[in-house]
Order: C-alpha cells, then structure tokens, then sequence
C-alpha cells in the first residue's frame, strides 16, 4: 500500500464542551475517492471541515490530535489557512456561485492567488477548468453571463470548475450531490470519476449508493467515532462491524 | 440476526420469500419420500401424481427467482441483505434438483418389478432416504433460523450418506460376481443408490449456502 | 359526491364572516389613514396656493440722469419714488406720499438695480419697470383681504384702493409666477422671500453629514457584522448603537453646541457644524441599516470565498460588500431623508438666524429649510403662512425625490445579483 497522502491520527473535535470527533485514525490515499458515510450529526461533516481547517471559522471549535498533508502537519503554526485552503478545495451542498459572471467565477482564485500572469493565461485557465468540469460546451457562449442564471447541476459544476481552477492537491466534497436531481447527480459523479486521476477526493454522502457507485474506499461513522474503513467493495458487501451493517441495511442496532 | 430493518415491510419481503423456499423444500420432501415408496411399491397413479408436482416444484423455483429479483430490484439492498436475497434462489435450484431426483427415482420404480429389490439393498437404501429426510428437515430449519450450528451438522451427517451409499456399490459388486441376483435390478438399485448420494450432496450444498447467508464465506471454496 | 364543508371543523360561515370583518378593519385603517393623509395635502396645497403668484406694479422711472459708470452711488429708491410721484402726481401730503411710496415693495430699490445692471440699455431714457408690489397690495390685489371692515381696521386704506383700481384701469398691474420663491433668500418682506439660501444651506448641511456618516457608518457596520470577536464588548457596542438611534435629536444639537461649537470653537450656524450633527444623528441609522443588509447576504458566498483561500478581508470586500450595498444606500438615504427634515439639532447650533445672502461655502452662516419653515411660521404676517405652506412643499417634494433615489438605486443595484 502506498503510503497514505492524507493522515489523520488521534483526532478530536470539540464544540465548546460537546465532543463531535473522538479520537479518529483515518489514512487517505492519493488519487482515490474516499466517502464519509453515517447518520446525521455522526461527525463526518465536522471531520471534513477539519481537512481544510474551514473549522476554523467557528470560535468555539477546537482541534486535538494530528492532521498531515503531505507530510505536513496542517494545524502547525507555521501553516498559512489561506495558502492551504489553495491546496485544499472544498465543493459545498448546495451550489453557491458568486453573484458574479460564469467567467469571474472560476478566475477568482486564480486572481486572489495571482496564479496566471496575463490575461490570455487566466483565460485559458478559465477554459482549462471548464472544461474539465465538463461545463465548456454548454456555456461556452455566455461567459459573461451570472453564474446563478445556470441550472442547478450546471452550478454544481460550476463551483466544482472554480475549485480545480486553482489545481488544489485535495478537493472536499460535501454532499455535493443532495441538491440535484438524478441526471445532474449523475453527471457529477462521472466527473468525480474522472477527477480521480488528477485529484484527491474526501467526500461525505448520505446516500450509501453514491457512496458505494463513486469511492474506491469507505469510512463509517458512528457518533463521532471511525467505526470501520476500508475498500468499498468490502464495506458493503460484508462489512466486518455489526454497527456498519445496521446502518446499511437499515436496521435498527 | 435478530434486529430488524426500520422499514418494517422489508423484513415482511424476506420473510415471505423464506417461507416459499420452506414451502417448496417441504414439498421436495414428501416428493423424495414417495419417490422411495414407490421403488418398493410402484404405483402407476401415484407416480403420474408425483411428476405433475414435480412441475409445481419446477413453478416454485421460477417464482421464488421472480420475487427475489424484484426484493433486490425495489429494495437495493446491501451486504447481509443482498446475501439474503440472492441465496433463495440457488437454495432454490438446489431443491429443484433434488426434486428431479425424486422424479427419477419414481420413473425408474415403473421399470422394475414390485418387490424386485432384494431385502438387504432395500434396508440400505431405506437407511439413506431416512437419513436423506431428517436432513432435508434440518436443513431447511436451519435455513429458517439462521442456525449455523444445524447446517454444520447436516454437513457432518452427509458422511454417513457417502457411506451407505458405497456399501450398496460394494455389494452390489459382490452380487454381481456370485450372479445370485438379477443384474438389471442391482444396476438399477446402484443407479437409484447414486441419485441419493447426489441429493445428500444437493442438501449439503443448501447448508453452505445458509451459512454463506449469515457469514458471507463461500465453503465451497475452503472444504 | 364529498361535501368539503361538512368536515371543516366548527362553523364556516363563523370562519368565513371573521375573514372578512379581519379583512374590512384593515382596509378602513389604510383608508383612514389615506383620509388624514389627503387632508394634510390638500390643506396644505390650498395654503400654499397664494405663494405661486407675485403681483408687479410697472412704475415708470427716469433714468435719464443716471450715471452709468457710478451705478453703485444712485440712490434707485428714490428713483422709484419720484417715478410713482410722477404716475400720481395729485399727491401732496406727506402721509398720502407715504402710503403711494407703499404701494412697491421696500425692495422696489434694489430691484431695479438689479434690473440696470441686468440691462445697462435702460440708462437715459423714461422707462416702464415691472416693480414687486407691497405685500399689503399683492394680497389686496389677489382678494385675500378682508375688505368688509372698517377704514381704520383694514390694512389698506381706501385712498389705496383708489390708487391700485387706477392702476388697475391702467393696466399697470399685473401677476406673474412667483419664481423669486425659488431664486430668492428670506426678507422680512414676505412678497420677495424665497427659499433659495435655505435650500442652498440644507444641501451644504446633508452633503457634509452623507461625507461623514455614510463612510464611517459603512465601515463600522462591516467590522461589527464581519469582523468584530463575538464577545462582551460587542454586544455593549451594539446596544449602545441601537440606543443611540432612539436618541431625540435635539440632544445631539446640545452635543454639537457644547462641543463642536463650544470647544472647538467651529464658525456658528454653519453647513459643516449642521452636518456634523446631523452625520452624528445619522450614523447609528446607517449603522444598523447596513448591519442588517451585510447580515441578509447568504453566508454560503463568503464560506466559498474563503474555501477558496481567500482572507477575511478579501472575502468581504470582494463578495458580501457588493451584494449588501444597495440596501446599505437605501439605509443611508432614509437617513438622510430624516436628516433633512429633522429641525431641532439645527436650531439648538444656530441655524435660526435670518439669513439672506445663499452660502457660498460650508464655513458661512447658513439656515436650512425646516428651520425657514419654523421661522416663517412664528411670524404673524398672512403672506408669511403662504409661504409657509409653499415651503413646506418643496420640502416634501425634497423628501419623496429622496426616497425615489433611494428606490430606483435599490432596484439598479439590485438586478446584477
């Protein structure tokens, strides 16, 4: 096995007194889908938001425990939030475009990072990302347009164009999919698919079919605790812990 | 396992589907049995009686399939669940097999002669379809329950079948070399002896897969 | 066949007369307060109708004798008076002089001043000058005058009646548009007050408080909504701003003449000193108007900012700022809107004064238009409280143009979201 690019080990997330993560060990491998899945409120929203330290944003929450990217641990001092969350991308629930033009929308990162040199290289990043996001053909016309006049898997893909735009080393998905409708999921998750080979993608779903359709492994959370890991295939075919089983077959523990 | 799915109707689809294969196990049964009755005492009626079932068991089969496709088509489900959908209908298969040994059995009863069989292959093969039925009815219950336990023990208890059946191979051969007896009716007595063993194996079969069901490991592979 | 109504509960007809008496107490409240509302205006209009004319009375003068280049030395009162000696010349005693001089208006001098400097061609010759007449004339002239009374009650005497029906034959007399309303500083002759310099003073007033409040209370409101620690501190602040927009605005001015004028010594009854008050009274409106609009943009904009690896400062600045801004201009206008009719502060920093020449910057001396009002309606002259009504006019006019600005940027502001 390779080793692994994302590292979690002992984590703990607090708010304020109330502990949602216990103690997690979680390795993450390159270029590989991983789903969190679980029930509501099991921790592995707040476990995704550790990777970018969007937590961070919430005084109240408080981080224990190590968290390598890399090799580098992402939580140490000498870490700067915003040049990692460049090499950490995050697509949320719902599609949340910004009220600018299509064409603003993904240069935006490469502008506040200043990562193109002239106007013609901004524009091909544009159209790089755009592309691979699978949304060039279809809005290629209207750049100029707001980026909110687009369908919502049209935007989905959007926000998933504005992300890769910046090339980051990991892309986090939450529930990306649960706003849109079964073609438009479905087109996200080929585009997922593709992905793979260029990025490195944690994404939470409540739907154990996406779950078991788009990752290569799979983690179960149960109450703030990893319960089990381990390749797809095995986890839902025949999962090793009685508490994932309940949870995919939906049976009462 | 004895918990139970959130959506109650889920396990009322299982179960419905567990009591057919039961349902259909149970009628294999009594087919086997009259199979072997007829051997000793053939009975034209009864035997066109026991094909036209054997065509209900074949029905049986074919519906359990339909249901199990249509529990995993509607229903998705995963891991222990999948396992307990798909393993119906090549328990299914199994007992359909062990039905159209019996059919055999019976059609071959009408070639020989009532009586023909001489005592001491009559005892034998009594012996093995007595053995032959208490498992069909542990197996099935351990089918039923789940109960690991049961399946190893039908599993165990098809030595025993292996061997009485050699015994008829070795006595036959014995009674083929004195020419005391009437070649044509050993040959069918070994021939029936054989189809016996087989159904032991069918049977053996079935309990593997009961504890494929609850464990998820493929015997068939590892023994 | 079901029948819906036989399982609606207790009784329909109950339900459905409630609806209806709920519905008709709401359109008789808005149509009463319409009714008080159209009463206002229309005694109000019906008040400030006399305003819109200005009787003129055409004096002929003789500027034969006028030297051109020494304008500024000629006496054009005199002038004036020698011309309506010359129009009545049956005049002798002193006391009838004095009524005919009354007959124009004590600005008839400056006036035709004005009128040469305007047209230098008029020098040397006898010409026929369009003169304001007295306010006692222009309202005798309108029919606003009770004549029923006896001599010694009236306010015109029956010798100027005489005069002005002469005039009248003559056709001497005319009325015209009363532009002067607008081009005009106040007099303390009510036919040529106009509201010019308060206009003039209350524009000075509200650009100065729009220049200090709008950018001061626009960045106060980003750091308390975006920036500030959720701690004690801001939660005192913040109810110390929501108090301090409950605060009567007269105690501003008590802040603004003890301090601004007070210890910093800063020229009286100026723009810049009204403007600060006013700016002092505004702030904690625009504070928490544009708390309110930063707090209505969706959060998920700025979590994709800064998911994005953008600062706080950038996410802000590039996408909620932009999206808040127009309710943060409309908070802001309806600050102004109130600023602009708020008179207390004003007079508490001496804006009461009489103020005729327009200021020019915003150091000299200045009134502003609800303070014109206050003054016009202390004073007991009857052309004054037309004026008053007129005045008050323009300042509703001022107020709805406001809130018109406010709504057409809103809604151009608006669309690009």
């Amino acid at each position: 096995m390779n080793s692994p690019f994302l590292s979690a080990r002992n984590v703990s997330i607090f708010y304020g007194d109330k502990q949602a993560v216990f103690d997690v060990d979680l390795d993450i491998e390159a270029n590989k889908v991983t789903a969190l899945i679980g029930p509501s409120g099991c921790g592995k929203s707040t476990f995704l938001r550790a990777i970018n330290r969007m937590n961070d944003q919430i005084s109240s929450c408080r981080f224990e425990g190590s968290l390598k990217i890399g090799g580098q641990d992402i939580y140490d001092k000498s870490v700067n939030v915003v040049a990692l969350r460049a090499q950490v991308g995050m697509v949320f629930q719902k599609p949340n475009p910004f009220p600018k033009s299509i064409f603003e929308n993904v240069a935006y990162g490469l502008k506040i990072h200043k990562l193109t040199s002239s106007k013609t290289e901004l524009q091909d990043r544009v159209e790089w990302s755009l592309k691979s996001a699978g949304l060039w053909d279809e809005i290629a016309d209207r750049l100029n347009e707001p980026g909110n006049s687009l369908s919502g898997g049209q935007q989905q893909r959007l926000c998933i164009a504005r992300t890769i735009a910046v090339e980051p080393k990991v892309i986090l998905m939450d529930e990306p999919c649960s706003a849109l409708d079964p073609i438009a999921t479905a087109v996200v998750e080929e585009l997922i698919d593709n992905m793979r080979k260029d990025f490195t993608i944690v994404i939470v779903t409540h739907s154990m079919q996406q779950a078991a359709r788009i990752s290569q492994q799979t983690a179960f959370f149960h109450l703030g605790q990893l319960v089990e890991f381990g390749e797809t295939k095995d986890v839902f075919t025949n999962p090793r812990e009685q508490r994932t089983q309940n949870y995919i077959t939906g049976r009462i523990g | 396992m004895e918990n139970v799915h959130i959506t109650s109707s889920f396990d009322k689809d299982l179960g419905e589907i567990k009591a057919r294969v039961v349902k259909m196990g149970t009628l294999v049964a009594s087919q086997l049995s009259e199979g072997m009755l007829m051997l000793a005492n053939p009975d034209a009626a009864r035997v066109e009686a026991l094909v036209k079932n054997d065509r209900k068991v074949n029905g049986m089969n074919t519906s359990i399939a339909k249901h199990a496709e249509r529990l995993i088509a509607l229903r998705q489900p995963m891991a222990l669940d999948l396992r307990e959908a798909l393993s119906p209908i090549n328990i299914a298969t199994e007992l359909e097999r062990i039905g159209d040994h019996a059919k055999s059995a019976a059609k071959r009863s009408q070639k020989m002669l009532r009586g023909a069989i001489p005592p001491e292959f009559q005892a034998l093969l009594s012996a093995i379809s007595g053995l032959l039925q208490t498992q069909i009815d542990d197996v099935l219950r351990a089918y039923d329950k789940s109960d690991l336990a049961l399946a190893a023990h039908v599993r165990e208890q098809d030595r025993q079948v292996d061997d009485l059946n050699r015994k008829v191979f070795e006595l036959s051969v014995l009674a083929l070399s004195d020419g005391k007896r009437d070649a044509a009716t050993l040959m069918n007595v070994v021939l029936v002896s054989r189809n016996l063993e087989r159904v032991g194996d069918h049977i053996v079969n079935i309990a593997r897969y009961v504890n494929q069901i609850v464990t998820g490991d493929d015997l068939k592979a590892t023994e | 066949m079901i029948d819906f109504s036989k399982h609606a509960g207790f009784d329909l007809s109950v339900r459905t007369r409630a609806e209806k008496r709920f519905q008709w107490t709401g359109r008789l409240a808005i149509l009463l307060s319409l009714a008080f509302l159209g009463w206002m205006m229309v005694t109000i209009i019906w008040g400030a109708i006399g305003a819109t004319q200005s009787v003129q009375i055409a004096v002929s003068v003789d500027l034969s004798r006028v030297d051109g280049q020494a304008i500024e030395n000629t006496r054009f009162g005199s002038i004036v008076k020698t011309g309506l000696r010359s129009q009545f010349p049956e005049v002798s005693k002193r006391a009838d002089k004095k009524k005919l001089y009354n007959l124009v208006s004590p600005e008839g001098g400056f006036e035709l001043a004005r009128q040469v400097q305007k047209n230098p061609d008029l020098l040397g010759e006898t010409a026929l000058i369009w003169l304001t007449a007295s306010d006692d004339l222009s309202q005798y002239y309108r029919g606003q005058m009770d004549v029923d009374l006896p001599e010694d009650q009236r306010q015109v005497s029956d010798l100027e009646i005489a005069w002005i029906t002469d005039l009248a034959d003559r056709g001497q007399i005319r009325t015209k548009a009363n532009w002067g309303f607008f081009t005009n500083g106040d007099s303390r002759e009510p036919e040529i007050a106009g509201i010019l310099a308060a206009l003039v003073g209350s524009a000075l007033s509200l650009a100065v408080c729009f220049a200090l409040s709008f950018p001061i209370g626009i960045a106060a409101a980003t750091y308390l909504e975006e920036f500030a620690p959720l701690n004690r501190i801001s939660d005192i602040v913040e109810v110390n701003i929501n108090n301090l927009a409950a605060v009567p605005s007269i105690v501003f001015g008590l802040l603004g003449l003890s301090i601004f004028l007070g210890y910093f010594g800063l020229p009286r009854s100026s723009p810049l000193v009204g403007g600060m008050v006013l700016s002092l009274m505004t702030l904690p409106t625009i504070i928490i108007a544009s708390r309110a609009s930063l707090k209505s943009v969706p959060p998920s904009i700025k979590e994709a900012a800064l998911a994005l690896g953008a600062t706080p400062v950038q996410a802000v600045f590039h996408h909620v700022f932009p999206v808040a801004l127009p309710g943060m201009l409309t908070g802001a206008i309806i600050g102004m809107a109130r600023a602009l009719g708020d008179t207390a502060p004003l007079l508490m920093i001496g804006m009461v004064a009489f103020i005729v020449d327009i200021p020019k910057s915003i150091l000299e001396p200045a009134t502003a238009l609800p303070v014109q009002i206050f003054l016009w309606a202390d004073s007991p002259e009857r052309a004054f409280s037309e004026k008053t009504s007129a005045a008050i006019l323009a300042l509703l006019f001022f107020l709805v143009a406001m809130n018109l600005v406010a709504i057409l940027l809103r809604r151009k502001l608006e669309q690009r979201f």
